[in-house]
């Protein structure tokens, strides 16, 4: 009785062992990409360079929120992935170490921070996703303005994702924001309007997309990524841009500071921003932009992307405001009816 | 001389009562137990019998005295650490474990070799008639075996003194009889010293050397069997032990008391006109046919090798016990009788 | 009554060895993985740069929205408690008077057991799929258009059906054991069986009613899942709340806050069901179930009835998890409805890590969880130490605490050196040991009231010291309790999320962690095919304890094999 709690305290002491022992020579990461994106680049990195990429996906919000948590004690080296406001927001906590790849310096200024402290590997347009069927049955187009989703038709009938958790959100309020010239008493007045149509907010930027797939909802806002991809599993949908514009948000890479391996991190970002492994994404139907003026987009995205109106969104002032924005967004937005 | 074996000094204990606040279970016990001896708790249910023998063994800690075992003080000390063999009211039997295991268990306990433990397992199962039944699962066995199962794991191990705590009280009338006799038997043989806990006048007188009646929670007498019945010290003591009738006498003089109209010679040491309580047990009062007799009897129960009569006399109802007597000499209820009691037979209450 | 001496008590810890290395153990490791978290938690919300404060508490109780989510909490806790308990009741008494056979009640409580045994967001999917706009059932077959599935209503009847089976193995041994004696004698003195119904056999349950309203009250408090997926925008509630306050907004304080304002309610009905229900069950719980003729104390018509409604639900349940089953083998459901392996190979090749770290954290803090609750159930219920009462109420809060609460606790208190455990194994090994042994305590407790004090007496008596005794003659007596506990902690571990998804890390993950991950991305097949997964596994390892316990052959091990579930 008295030795049994003794080797329970070893058994947990071993196991605490064993677990940071293997934070040794792989690099540990964060993925904001959804694991089908994220792991195809991973292993062509594994094939570059031999070095293993432990990871765990997280949305945006979550991985952010780990970081900042892990702070003293970081437990990653890089964070990958998602939209570059994460990462603005990031940067005022402190939890990057600049860092500029060999590709550094041919991106172009909005794919990077000035210092180092992210670089972008792709751009993710917003699109306008809406179920055929339903389309069809309301006789409805495709909405092409930003006021068509206030037609009452749409009631109930839209998903789209939660500020708190999606960095797709944030870039939402934010296109909603640029297309109003940053009038913060219009844009909240549109989206006071926008929230009788939804049926849902939810976690994740893509959760929205199997509903609307399915028919569960008529449409939503999403990020072209997760819109084709809802596409190539089959499900009948049309994507679609509205005229007053709609913001793209660069996808970033960043080194995690005091991460436990900062040469292995710094091997990904190399890799990451590189022509070599953006050059993939068309491959692994992966239907990102790439960032890399080297390498071209894919034809099929192109052709999807042709004569829409896309703006890039400001990140600083993105980062700048992204917590009051996102706390007025909750208040008057999310929590009345 | 024998010497002492266990020596118990003021012990008591007490309990938080919810009702009645503190109470003491057992209070200011002192009492001595010679080796080899079989001394009996007896009393009724809540008298503190059973507390006290779960102090000697330790499974309760006193509040106030002492207790020694062999010259050895183990008032505070835990209950493995005694030597001591406990037989249980409900046998306490390992339900998982076999009849083997079960009597083994003391000595695997104090790690003896693996042959040893079969020799005086093997051994004390015949000593206790159950030699055959090793394998055995304990319910399997009838209550009076398991009673000797237990009896056997306790004694098994030679522990210095053997505790029991109405071990009989869960076997029928006639198992009681047989089993008690074999206790005593093997407690004999053994030379053990033993303190055995019972409210059960008969078993007691039939098992002990000795015996301590107590009474909330007070040694209130001890000694033989013989003491307890002939010299009752209280009448608590009088009517627990054997059936007895107790008579209020007024002192007539110095040599003589009155008794329901019925004079006896008796010493009773106190002044004249003083009452005292006369103890007179069934068997002792004689009842002659008499139509002028005081007494008349109420009652008959036929009993066969007894006859037990309730007889009136004045304001009183006496007990008698009639034996062995020809059909012809039975009285009838309704008949009156002359009630003869011998001075010898009458003991006074202090 | 107890006997009195704080001094005498200690004067006997300390002289023996077994029992103080024992305590001091115990004691240790409750202050590391208990207190100090829940310490670290009050800290972390009532202080602002070392000073004590309970501004953000004002400001929380300020907030119109928390407050609203708070209110809405105790509603739907209090409408799932209504509902589950009469759905349990239900089912209680359709097993115990309907007069089914042996067959049936196999397969009623085979019904019941799935929601017990399942990842937490099988039936909310269930739901969306089922009612939902283009559902199965309010679209396909009864044509409404424009439905909602998400809201009040359909949290409310997801977390009843999920969580009922708790009120029904609550209730079924209490009806069981009155019937034979007072609704027959009542009813031959004459009463109508109605009366009967209303005048003894409710009133004999009410104590039962309570207890069963009280864990399910309990149960939907903690539920962060069901809400999460189905609640929708206007209907918040605490725990979700909380979770997203401290991983969407990073606002550690403001989830802190909204934590400690749920353990109001759940502190309340742990004390509620401690000191006022648990003293007033009048029926003694004998475990002798299932083999009763039916009952002459319900009519024939009113059994019929009562096995058509129970059927009904035990239908509904069913439905619910074939067509998670069907979702786990086409293509993409709804779209593409052709068979497939594919998913099945998706989670035994990418969502491998997960499975196998699932299992060895499952199979680790199994035998942990269970050798800590006989542990602690023994030395609460048969030894005397001083803080005996301190030790059973310190090592019940964990599980009384929301697991919301629990998980934001150590992730805040284990995070930094020296004492960083975030990122292993063994926090989330502890997490669920901590927080899922009380069930293995209660049944050790509950096992040695049945177990009389002589024979660990027996043992003393025969030499054995507090230590050999324990190991010889009590664990193996208390082996029922033992696979109870040990049960529970291998279920909790496979199927609980509200805790641990703050505590899964690069290295170790979870099954329950990647399902709901995958149901946030378009990976419907996987979730499904993870979840049936973690059903097959969770039924074969109680069946194979059930039939263990069954083996053992100890009079409590029948009753022990059916609570393996119910707390």
């Amino acid at each position: 009785m008295k030795r049994r709690p003794f080797s329970l305290l070893a058994i947990a002491i071993w196991l605490a062992g064993l677990a940071s022992a293997q934070a040794a020579d792989p690099v540990n990461v964060y993925s904001i990409w959804p694991e089908n994106y994220a792991r195809p680049m991973f292993q062509e990195f594994e094939k570059a360079t031999g070095i293993k990429v432990n990871f765990i996906r997280f949305s945006s919000g979550e991985a952010l929120a780990r970081v900042i948590a892990e702070k003293n004690n970081p437990r990653i080296d890089v964070l990958f992935g998602g939209p570059v406001e994460t990462f603005a927001a990031g940067i005022k906590e402190g939890i990057f170490q600049p860092y500029k790849s060999p590709s550094f310096d041919k991106l172009p200024t909005r794919f990077k921070h000035a210092d180092g402290q992210w670089t972008a590997i792709a751009d993710d347009p917003l699109v306008f996703m809406t179920n055929a069927a339903f389309l069809k049955g309301k006789s409805l187009k495709a909405p092409a303005s930003w006021d068509d989703l206030l037609d009452p038709a749409y009631k109930n009938q839209l998903q789209m994702a939660d500020a708190r958790t999606s960095g797709t959100a944030v870039t939402r309020i934010f296109s909603v924001l640029e297309v109003n010239k940053r009038d913060e008493e219009k844009t909240f007045a549109y989206l006071k309007k926008l929230r009788q149509n939804v049926q849902l907010y939810t976690k994740s930027g893509g959760g929205g997309t199997l509903p609307v797939g399915l028919g569960q909802a008529g449409g939503g806002i999403f990020f072209i990524v997760d819109a084709l991809e809802t596409k190539a599993k089959g499900y009948d949908v049309v994507i679609s841009f509205p005229k007053e514009g709609i913001g793209s948000s660069a996808e970033a890479i960043a080194l995690i500071k005091g991460a436990k391996n900062p040469e292995g991190g710094k091997k990904l970002i190399d890799f990451a921003t590189s022509a070599a492994m953006q050059s993939k994404l068309s491959e692994h139907k992966v239907n990102f932009v790439p960032a890399s003026p080297d390498v071209k987009t894919d034809p099929a995205l192109a052709e999807v992307l042709k004569g829409a109106n896309i703006f890039p969104i400001d990140d600083e002032y993105a980062g700048a405001n992204r917590k009051r924005i996102v706390d007025r967004w909750v208040k008057e937005v999310l929590g009345p009816q | 001389m024998a010497s002492v074996s266990i020596r118990l000094d003021g012990v008591s204990k007490r309990f938080d009562h919810t009702v009645k606040g503190e109470v003491y279970a057992v209070r200011q016990v002192s009492l001595s137990v010679a080796t080899g001896e079989l001394l009996t708790l007896l009393g009724p249910s809540g008298c503190g019998k059973s507390t006290t023998l779960r102090m000697i063994a330790g499974f309760e800690e006193p509040d106030e005295g002492a207790i020694s075992i062999d010259g050895r003080d183990v008032t505070h000390m835990l209950p493995n650490q005694r030597g001591i063999g406990f037989v249980f009211q409900n046998y306490a039997l390992f339900p998982h474990l076999s009849i083997f295991e079960n009597v083994a268990y003391g000595l695997r306990v104090q790690g003896k070799p693996a042959a040893e433990i079969v020799r005086a397992v093997g051994e004390v199962l015949e000593l206790v008639g159950l030699a055959k039944y090793e394998r055995q699962q304990p319910h399997q066995l009838s209550g009076g075996e398991q009673q000797r199962v237990a009896l056997a794991r306790a004694v098994v191990f030679h522990p210095k003194v053997l505790l029991f705590d109405e071990p009989l009280s869960n076997l029928d009338a006639k198992l009681r009889v047989e089993m008690r006799e074999q206790i005593r038997a093997l407690q004999k043989r053994i030379g053990i010293t033993t303190v055995y806990v019972t409210h059960d006048q008969e078993e007691a007188m039939a098992i002990s050397d000795r015996i301590a009646v107590m009474e909330r929670g007070e040694v209130v007498q001890d000694g033989t069997a013989e003491d307890l019945y002939y010299r009752p010290r209280t009448e608590f003591v009088a009517r627990f032990i054997g059936r007895t009738n107790l008579l209020t006498a007024r002192v007539v003089s110095a040599g003589e008391v009155e008794v329901e109209g019925v004079r006896l010679a008796l010493a009773a040491r106190k002044p004249a006109g003083e009452r005292v309580t006369l103890v007179v047990r069934p068997e002792m009062i004689a009842l002659l046919p008499d139509a002028q007799g005081a007494g008349r009897i109420v009652q008959r129960t036929f009993l066969g090798e007894k006859t037990d009569y309730q007889v009136a006399l004045g304001g009183a109802v006496l007990q008698v016990t009639a034996g062995g007597e020809p059909i012809a000499r039975l009285l009838a209820p309704g008949s009156r009788v002359a009630v003869r009691i011998a001075s010898e037979n009458v003991h006074i209450l202090s | 009554m107890a006997t009195r001496g704080l001094a005498s008590e200690t004067r006997r810890l300390l002289r023996d060895p077994a029992l103080l290395g024992a305590v001091a153990v115990l004691w240790l490791l409750l202050a590391f993985f208990v207190l100090y978290p829940v310490a670290e938690l009050l800290v972390r919300a009532f202080s602002d740069e070392g000073r004590f404060t309970l501004e953000p508490l004002l400001g929380s109780l300020a907030d119109s929205h928390h407050r609203a989510a708070f209110v809405n909490s105790l509603i739907l806790a209090g409408t799932v408690g209504v509902l589950g308990t009469l759905l349990g009741f239900l089912f209680a008494m359709t097993a115990t008077r309907a007069g089914l056979g042996r067959r049936w009640l196999t397969a009623l409580d085979a019904a019941t057991l799935l929601p017990l045994v399942s990842p937490p967001f099988t039936i909310s999917i269930a739901i969306v799929f089922s009612f939902g706009p283009k559902g199965f059932i309010s679209h396909d077959l009864l044509g409404l258009d424009d439905i909602s599935a998400y809201g009040f209503w359909s949290t409310a009847l997801a977390e009843t059906l999920t969580y009922f089976p708790i009120a029904y193995l609550t209730l079924r041994p209490i009806i069981a054991a009155i019937d034979s004696n007072l609704e027959e004698m009542a009813f031959s003195l004459g009463g109508s069986r109605w009366r009967i119904f209303r005048t003894v056999t409710v009133p004999l349950a009410v104590p039962g009613f309570a207890n069963a309203f009280l864990l399910l009250f309990a149960a939907s408090l903690a539920d962060f899942a069901t809400p999460l997926i189905l609640a929708g925008n206007s209907f918040s509630v605490l725990p979700t709340q909380a979770y997203l306050q401290i991983t969407g907004m990073f606002d550690f304080k403001g989830g802190a806050v909204l934590s400690l304002m749920l353990l109001v309610p759940a502190a309340a009905v742990y004390l509620l069901q401690r000191y006022w229900v648990g003293r007033r069950v009048y029926v003694t719980v004998t475990g002798k179930v299932g083999q009763r003729s039916r009952s002459r104390a319900i009519a024939p018509w009113a059994a019929v009835l009562l096995a058509v409604a129970t059927a009904l639900v035990a239908v509904a349940i069913l439905y619910f998890y074939a067509l998670l089953l069907y979702a786990s083998v086409v293509v993409a459901f709804g779209a593409n409805n052709s068979f497939t392996w594919q998913h099945y190979h998706v989670i035994f090749t990418e969502g491998l890590p997960a499975i196998r770290d699932t299992l060895i954290i499952a199979l680790i803090g199994m035998p942990l969880g269970g050798l800590y609750g006989v542990l602690v159930g023994y030395l609460i219920a048969r030894r005397r130490f001083p803080g005996r009462q301190a030790m059973e109420i310190v090592s019940m809060i964990n599980y009384a605490l929301p697991g919301t609460i629990v998980g934001i606790a150590y992730l805040i208190a284990f995070n930094d050196p020296p004492v960083a455990l975030t990122g292993g194994a063994l926090i989330i090994v502890a997490c669920y040991v901590f927080r899922y042994s009380p069930t293995g305590i209660r049944a050790t407790v509950a096992l040695l009231q049945q177990i009389d004090r002589s024979l660990e007496e027996a043992s003393a008596s025969l030499g054995a010291g507090s230590g050999q005794t324990f190991r010889r003659v009590t664990l193996p007596l208390i082996a029922p309790a033992f696979f109870a506990g040990l049960g529970v902690v291998f279920i909790r571990s496979m199927t609980a999320i509200s805790a641990t998804i703050f505590l899964v890390s690069l290295s170790w993950t979870l099954i329950t962690v990647r399902i709901l991950e995958n149901m946030t991305e378009l990976a419907l097949g996987p979730a499904a095919a993870f979840s049936v997964f973690v059903i097959v596994v969770v039924f074969a390892v109680v069946s194979g304890l059930s039939a263990l316990l069954l083996r053992l052959r100890t009079p409590m091990a029948g009753a022990a094999a059916r609570s393996l579930l119910g707390g």
